[in-house]
């Protein structure tokens, strides 16, 4: 099993299937950093946002913003390496916009934000644009390394 | 992912065979490195023009880009041309972000692309 624990507190609708006012609901769970294993993150991420009522574009939007910071975190934080893996945090809350927070943790190399420079969009690159997608997508996205290791942190407000 | 991939040959002049690949489902990094080998198969069995039908395709990313604009730099590198259709709304809007709207040929249908090909 992908997932090592899950956990979805609060109800997100009321029995009318309308959003609920005021109301978060929080998933947690720990997946391996692998290619196969980011898809169980999208599917969280657009899973919690449809239940939520999110239209199709945000769905989609925010679930690739997702998926790019996972994907590097496979292929830039934990190169090579198959043994490590993504915390993920999703919440979400209405107050009464909709919001969605996402902290993806890893204990990988640090992010070397020098290497994340603009995209040349003269010059069509065979890498590069990930980073640049996630923060077009987002309406914050913070990064910073402590002792627990490389924490993401994604917001958009819908 | 469903690859799919057929050789046309368009009523013109030339006898240039057109290779169209068709793709569906989700097209990201894991998914990379079977399309890649797919297209570069695409060129060199054709010796010629790729059309890539991205209409099932109903997510790209980052990695999925990338290997198209491989794709494409393959395809010059052996004399022949690559096109693009059939995008979702969703995955052009990701094109257009990334302004590879405007480093790709991008056409409506494969009938429109195998035309414009073989003229």
């Amino acid at each position: 099993m992908l997932i090592k624990a899950l956990m979805d507190k609060d109800r997100l609708t009321h029995e009318d299937g309308e959003p609920a006012a005021n109301t978060e609901s929080t998933v947690e769970f720990i997946a391996p950093a692998t290619f196969a294993a980011v898809r169980v993150i999208d599917s969280a991420v657009s899973n919690l946002l449809i239940r939520a009522g999110a239209d199709e574009f945000n769905v989609y939007n925010v679930q690739l913003a997702a998926h790019e910071i996972c994907t590097n975190i496979v292929r830039h934080a934990y190169a090579g390496r198959d043994d490590g893996t993504i915390a993920v945090l999703l919440r979400i809350s209405h107050t009464p916009r909709l919001v969605i927070q996402i902290e993806l943790r890893d204990q990988g190399r640090p992010f070397d934000s020098q290497s994340a420079a603009v995209p040349d969009f003269d010059q069509p690159q065979e890498g590069g644009y990930g980073l640049f997608l996630a923060r077009a997508l987002l309406d914050e996205l913070h990064y910073r390394c402590d002792e627990r290791g490389n924490l993401w942190q994604l917001l958009k407000r819908l | 992912m469903q690859i799919s991939m057929r050789e046309v040959k368009p009523m013109s002049k030339s006898d240039q065979t057109i290779a169209v690949v068709g793709l569906s489902g989700r097209f990201d990094a894991h998914e990379v490195p079977q399309v890649r080998q797919a297209l570069m198969q695409a060129t060199n069995r054709t010796k010629g023009h790729v059309v890539i039908d991205l209409g099932g395709v109903n997510f790209i990313d980052s990695s999925g880009l990338a290997c198209l604009v491989q794709g494409m730099k393959y395809c010059r590198e052996h004399g022949a041309d690559q096109i693009l259709c059939n995008l979702q709304q969703p995955v052009r809007i990701i094109f257009e972000l990334t302004r590879l709207d405007r480093a790709f040929k991008i056409m409506v249908s494969v009938e429109e692309a195998t035309t414009a090909l073989a003229a």
